[in-house]
C-alpha cells in the first residue's frame, strides 16, 4: 500500500485527455511524491470501450500510455469492487421519488470512492457533478433533483447519514484545481504567448477548456480562479 | 403528421425515464427523438410519414394487448424501415441515432442522474457524454459548495511543498 495516493475517476482523465493536457499527470505526479491509481472500471471506460470503437480511439490510446508507463497505476482489488457495491447500494438509496429510489449514480463510480477509502487515499479527483454533491452536499443534490423532477423528493436519511460517515474523510478535487496547480508551478509556461494578458489569457484557455470538455465548473468560478491566480 | 410533437414527446418520456431509467422509455425517447430529426431532411415526407403512422399504431396495439416482446422487436426494426426509404439515407439515420442518445443522456444528466450512470442507461461512452455535456449550461445552474480558494488551499497543500 503507498504512503500517498489520490485516486482518479473517468471524468478528469477524460478532461485532461480530450484538452491536451494528459502529459501533466507525470510531472504531477512527481511533485506529488505519491501514486496517482484508477480503478479497473475507470480503465475499462477510458480504455477497453473507445478501443472497441472509431470514436475516442486516439484519446484511448494516451490513456494506455499513461498506465503502460505507470503513471497511472490500476488499483486491482476485490474489496474494492465489493465495498464499491454495498456504497452504491446505501448512495442509490438516498433519494425517492414517486415511490422509487433514483438510481444516481453508477458502481463504477463507487468503486472510486471505495478504493479511495481502503488505500486512505489524501484526495479523489472528480469533475462529475452527482457524485460530488452526494458527498460534499446531499440537501442541495436534493433540490437539484426537486427542481429538475419538478416534484417532491423524500430523502432516506439513514442511508444519507451512513454515506456521510463513511466518507467524511474524503476530499474531492476536479481537474481544473490539478491544472492551476500546475499553472502555478509554473508547467504550462510553455504556452505563454508574445500578447497582451498572456498569463491570463493562458489560464482562461485551459479552464474554459476543461469546462467545455466536461468538467463541472461554472464560469464564476473561473472567473474567481482567473482573478485569485492573478493576485497572487 | 405534427413533427413537431415527436420533440416534446420524447422529452416527456426522458423526464419520467430519469425516474424509471426503464430501458424501453429510454428506446421511445431516443427513437421519437430522431423521427423528430428525421422527417426534418427526409424527402418524401408522405411516404415517411404513413410508413411511422403505420408503425406507430403498431406500437400501440402492442403496449394495449401488454405484448412486450412484440413491441420491442417493432422499436428495434422500426428504423430499419426508415431506412428502406432511401438507401443513402442509412448512415444518417445511424448519426442521428447516436446523435439522439447522446442528447437524451444529456437530458437524464440534467435531471441529477451522474454522467456514467447516464451513459450506461442510453448506452454511450462516458467520452462522448462528457464532451456534449461541457456545451451546455448544466453547470451554471449548480451552487457551489465550496469556493475556488478552499479547494485551491487544499490543492496546494498536495503538489507544493
Amino acid at each position: 500500500m503507498p504512503s500517498s495516493c489520490i485516486i482518479f475517476d473517468t471524468g478528469p482523465i477524460i478532461s485532461l485527455t480530450t484538452n491536451n493536457l494528459l502529459w501533466l499527470l507525470e510531472p504531477m505526479k512527481k511533485k506529488f511524491g505519491g501514486e496517482f491509481y484508477i480503478t479497473p472500471s475507470v480503465k475499462k471506460e477510458l480504455v477497453d470501450v473507445p478501443l472497441e470503437t472509431k470514436k475516442f480511439k486516439f484519446e484511448a490510446l494516451q490513456v494506455l500510455d499513461m498506465i503502460e508507463r505507470g503513471v497511472l497505476k490500476i488499483v486491482d482489488q476485490k474489496a474494492v469492487k465489493d465495498e464499491g457495491y454495498k456504497l452504491m447500494q446505501i448512495a442509490n438509496q438516498c433519494f425517492r421519488a414517486r415511490g422509487k429510489w433514483l438510481q444516481l449514480l453508477q458502481t463504477a463510480e463507487m468503486e472510486v470512492i471505495a478504493a479511495a477509502l481502503l488505500y486512505g487515499a489524501e484526495a479523489v479527483m472528480v469533475d462529475e457533478r452527482t457524485m460530488r454533491m452526494i458527498i460534499e452536499d446531499p440537501q442541495d443534490l436534493k433540490n437539484v433533483l426537486e427542481s429538475r423532477l419538478h416534484m417532491h423528493i423524500e430523502i432516506n436519511k439513514n442511508a444519507l447519514s451512513e454515506i456521510r460517515k463513511r466518507t467524511q474523510e474524503i476530499r474531492l478535487l476536479r481537474s481544473t484545481e490539478l491544472v492551476m496547480v500546475a499553472y502555478e508551478l509554473g508547467l504550462l509556461d510553455q504556452f505563454v504567448g508574445d500578447i497582451p494578458h498572456a498569463r491570463k489569457q493562458l489560464l482562461q484557455s485551459v479552464l474554459w477548456g476543461l469546462k467545455i470538455r466536461g468538467c463541472s465548473v461554472t464560469v464564476d468560478e473561473i472567473d474567481e480562479a482567473v482573478e485569485y491566480e492573478l493576485k497572487r | 403528421m405534427n413533427v413537431g410533437a415527436f420533440k416534446e414527446i420524447s422529452d416527456h418520456t426522458i423526464h419520467t425515464a430519469s425516474i424509471f431509467q426503464d430501458h424501453d422509455s429510454i428506446a421511445f425517447a431516443v427513437v421519437v427523438f430522431s423521427l423528430f430529426k428525421i422527417s426534418l431532411r427526409v424527402r418524401d415526407k408522405k411516404k415517411f410519414a404513413k410508413r411511422v403512422q403505420s408503425v406507430l399504431t403498431r406500437l400501440k396495439e402492442d403496449l394495449q394487448k401488454g405484448d412486450a416482446r412484440s413491441y420491442r422487436l417493432r422499436i428495434k426494426k422500426l428504423f430499419e424501415k426508415i431506412s428502406d426509404i432511401d438507401n443513402k439515407f442509412k448512415r444518417y439515420v445511424d448519426e442521428v441515432i447516436s446523435h439522439a442518445q447522446v442528447k437524451k443522456g444529456t437530458k437524464v444528466y440534467e435531471h441529477g442522474v451522474s454522467i456514467a450512470r447516464a451513459a450506461e442507461i442510453l448506452g454511450v461512452s462516458h467520452w462522448e457524454l462528457m464532451s456534449y455535456v461541457g456545451k451546455t449550461g448544466i453547470p451554471e445552474r449548480e451552487r457551489v459548495s465550496e469556493t475556488i480558494t478552499q479547494r485551491m488551499r487544499f490543492a496546494r497543500r498536495l503538489f507544493i511543498a
